[in-house]
């Protein structure tokens, strides 16, 4: 104190002669007055800094306290015509009290003001400026302070710089928060604040201080990642999140290369600029929709139905024009009501507070096995075991030429994407996660967009007669081949009946192959009784009594962990990161064909697992093939809407989420990287 | 395992922001050891009105309110209006504010307070069950048991004295709102003062 006393009497004597006020000093501050120029024009702006010397281990607030405190407080007295500016505070930083975060400034804070001289003020007369400051400054305990300043302003013509406080102004100016470049985002999901922006430089860490009270809880973590060169940051809500509007200002500090950076952000509210959901504009999501839905035509699970379709068409050149295209538009509706109801439904049921991610309908069982039975028919059909409709000679030929093909069309549309929503790849997940964040109007505008790119191949072809010359001619072959397409679709009716089998045990596969069993018997019967009635009833009897398993199948508790894998708990990966452990976390799903292919040639290579025992990362599975909310939580705090999804966390570090497709080089770069980090 | 793991989840998520109770919903249960050695718990109160004020007595915010005389005039409204009010410390044992029973009695004596019971929180559960973040801060809970504000006292957040006068008492509103069977205007602010002096 003896000392503050001593500093205090020779920055009184230096203020006086260096156009400063006198410094005043509090119990735990020393703080000054600073004008940048000696003097000000007339209608100029004197640009002022307060300037504090904080006691080691006290701190002041920034405009938004966080969790309590209080902001400075100026309150002036200014000749007449003389108006003040507001306060440019430097950039926050967080102070933790106990459980609670208070933002604010330690050390030497420098605040930036300004005031406008009257115009009519004359040359060679002076400005007489008073300040009254209260600020609360704190350790464990707080204190309010106040002190009161005073300059003495000349109006001058042209003002001089202030040479000797050049440097304090130099450092308040390299501490404000700088603007942002690109725009940025936010969205309001239930109590969770998302925001998205671009990302300047190699940004590793970030915490967003929001300008006003109440709209964050300032002790809560923010989840940050990187994605694309954008930045998204998953921030818990505090009471007044609920009623923000408009743009949200605030502060972004960024960590690169271990050096803390703050940036000016104005995000506007993103369902009122909906041009920039993640991963793109509006405009770019429909298109990588329809390009995502166009792909899966060439699914194995899809291809065969719609190969033959195509080549029907060929088949029947000279055929009823007005009927083909009649059944290209059936199709694409049939696709389309479909993706529609199942996107509807999603959105219907996420809006109703279920967390769910698309093809949450495979985590039933039941479906599971349906679908099943349907590649199983799918297969026997096109293997020539019993046909729908037509012939199996004529395939195609009868149907197309009559209203009577009209149903069959617009069920195969249904067909279509019953069969591709497994298939559904990691080029459909940005669009899809999009779909899920954004009004229900614009996500079910996504799901429609990817059903017309589903449909379009086909309903194209029996609109333009001649691109179905490029198809291959028909004949004997095609028979053929239809028979070698059954294959892969039988492969498919394994597929799901493996994830039954994951998802219920070995009852429920049980179950599941007994039902199998009888829709054979029921395409037997169909095959053998054609046309006739007692088939027909026969058929739809054994079909029926295939349903029965299908009501017995109940999912089985999770399996035992294997080995070295550890369950999804956010707990225990919190405990982890917390003890400077690196956590890597793999979201899947039995019924998710890119997870498994993923997890086959990628993960659970010899070179990765190595790799992952050699860095000592915790392998965490979260295995979504049933549902559960915790998971979904998760992945919606990632911003994803379904799997696959890695996330990696490095010791000590932010999560980082990794590129798709999954590729080996891009797991063990992670872990080079770890050892570039630690290494002394 | 699941379920358990869940739990756990959520609790840690609780914890880490002390985010405060819902409003308009059942107030968060609680027991404690209060100055006079009794052991009072929220139930108890079933059927009366309970105001909840957390202290330190050597908080500057808080002295605004005492040394002004404007904490003990609410004090008096509200025990006119049959109210409980529970004062609570939440300081922790060697931090700014802890008060032993005797300490909270002289207090209480000194300041000319008139709460029915100072409740010793050390531990801070009870801070941490209401999200308590500030002192002053304040609770209201109706006769049914259910929290219907929380937050600052008045809405001039500052340590001078002189605030005071010209202040709108949110808590006193809240009161005459509920004493009359209406909704409250005004049910959650943000909560200005020091922080809470938590066991850490």
């Amino acid at each position: 104190m003896r000392l503050f006393g001593l500093l205090a009497a020779i920055f009184a004597v230096l203020g006086a002669s260096a156009a400063a006020s006198d410094v005043v000093v509090t119990d735990h501050a020393r703080s000054r007055l600073v004008p940048k120029t000696h003097g000000v024009a007339p209608g100029g702006t004197l640009n002022l800094a307060f300037a504090q010397e904080l006691q080691d281990g006290w701190h002041v607030y920034w405009k938004n306290q966080g969790d309590s405190g209080l902001p400075l407080e100026f309150v002036w007295s200014l000749p007449v015509g003389a108006v003040s500016g507001g306060i440019d505070y430097p950039t926050p930083e967080r102070i933790a009290i106990g459980p609670l975060v208070n933002f604010g400034h330690a050390g030497a804070p420098v605040f930036l003001t300004s005031i406008a001289a009257p115009k009519d003020a004359a040359v060679g007369s002076t400005l007489d400026i008073g300040l009254k400051a209260t600020w609360l400054i704190c350790a464990d305990i707080c204190v309010p302070e106040t002190g009161a300043f005073s300059l003495k302003v000349p109006v001058v013509a042209a003002p001089e710089a202030n040479a000797a406080e050049a440097a304090l102004f130099e450092r308040a100016r390299a501490a404000l928060p700088t603007p942002l470049p690109g725009e940025a985002y936010y969205s309001v999901n239930g109590s969770m604040l998302s925001l998205d922006a671009a990302a300047p430089g190699a940004a590793a860490a970030g915490y967003f201080f929001p300008a006003t009270e109440g709209i964050s809880e300032p002790a809560a973590d923010q989840k940050f990642r990187k994605r694309a060169g954008r930045i998204h940051l998953s921030v818990r809500g505090g009471p007044a999140l609920a009623s923000l509007s408009g743009a949200l200002d605030g502060v972004l500090v960024l960590e690169t290369g271990g050096v803390e950076k703050g940036y000016a952000v104005t995000a506007t509210r993103k369902d009122e600029k909906v041009g920039s959901a993640p991963g793109g504009s509006l405009g770019g999501l429909l298109l990588a929709a329809f390009f995502g839905g166009a792909l899966l035509n060439l699914m194995p699970c899809v291809f065969p139905i719609l190969f033959i379709k195509a080549a029907t068409m060929a088949n029947v050149a000279a055929g009823d024009k007005s009927a083909m295209r009649r059944h290209g538009l059936l199709y694409a509706l049939g696709v389309i009501s479909t993706f529609a109801a199942l996107g509807g439904l999603l959105l219907a049921l996420r809006a109703g507070g279920a967390e769910l991610g698309w093809g949450f309908h495979l985590q039933s069982p039941a479906v599971v096995a349906l679908s099943a039975y349907v590649l199983f028919a799918v297969g026997l059909n096109l293997a020539g075991a019993f046909s729908i409709g037509s012939s199996v000679q004529n395939l195609g030929s009868d149907y197309l030429k009559g209203k009577s093909g009209d149903p069959a069309a617009f069920l195969t549309g249904v067909l279509a994407v019953v069969v591709a929503a497994p298939c559904v790849g990691p080029f459909l997940t940005a669009p899809i996660g999009a779909a899920a964040l954004l009004p229900p109007a614009l996500g079910l505008s996504i799901f429609i967009a990817m059903a017309a790119g589903l449909a379009a191949p086909y309903a194209a072809l029996s609109f333009f007669p001649g691109a179905r010359r490029l198809l291959p001619k028909p004949g004997a072959w095609m028979e053929r081949f239809r028979q070698a397409l059954s294959f892969p679709v039988f492969a498919a009716a394994a597929f799901f009946l493996w994830v039954l089998s994951e998802q219920t045990g070995g009852r429920g596969l049980a179950l599941g192959l007994g039902g199998l069993l009888l829709v054979g018997l029921a395409a037997r019967l169909w095959a053998w009784g054609g046309s006739r009635r007692w088939g027909a009833i026969a058929a739809v009897l054994a079909l029926a009594t295939a349903l029965v398993p299908v009501a017995l199948v109940r999912p089985a508790a999770a399996a035992a962990d294997a080995a070295g894998v550890i369950g999804f708990d956010p707990a225990d990966i919190a405990r982890r990161r917390a003890a400077g452990e690196a956590v890597f976390i793999d979201f899947t799903a039995a019924w998710c064909v890119t997870c498994q292919v993923n997890k086959l040639t990628v993960l659970s290579a010899p070179k990765v697992k190595a790799a992952f025992a050699k860095a000592g990362v915790a392998r965490v599975v979260a295995d979504w093939t049933n549902r559960d909310p915790v998971i979904e939580q998760a992945l919606s705090e990632f911003g994803a809407n379904g799997v696959p999804l890695y996330v990696y966390y490095p010791p000590g570090g932010e999560a980082v989420i990794l590129p798709q497709p999954l590729t080996e080089k891009s797991v063990l770069t992670l872990f080079a990287e770890d050892s570039k980090g630690t290494a002394p | 395992m699941r379920r358990l793991a869940i739990l756990a989840g959520l609790s840690l998520a609780a914890t880490s922001a002390l985010a405060g109770p819902a409003i308009d919903a059942p107030a968060p249960a609680f027991s404690g050891k209060t100055s006079s050695g009794a052991v009072v718990s929220l139930d108890q109160f079933k059927g009366k009105t309970v105001v909840l004020e957390w202290t330190n007595d050597g908080c500057p915010f808080v002295q605004k309110h005492y040394e002004t005389g404007n904490m003990q005039k609410t004090q008096k409204a509200a025990n006119a209006a049959g109210v409980v009010w529970i004062t609570v410390i939440s300081s922790a044992p060697g931090k700014q504010g802890h008060a032993d029973a005797a300490r909270a009695n002289l207090l209480t004596q000194q300041r000319g307070a008139e709460p029915d019971f100072v409740l010793l929180d050390e531990e801070g559960d009870v801070g941490r069950a209401y999200g308590a973040k500030t002192t002053p801060q304040m609770a209201l809970i109706d006769k049914g048991g259910v929290l219907r504000y929380q937050g600052a006292i008045d809405d001039k957040p500052s340590a001078n004295h002189a605030s005071v006068s010209g202040a709108t008492n949110y808590l006193i509103a809240a009161l005459q709102s509920v004493e009359a069977g209406e909704p409250v205007a005004v049910k959650e602010t943000k909560p200005y003062g020091c922080s809470v002096k938590y066991k850490s």
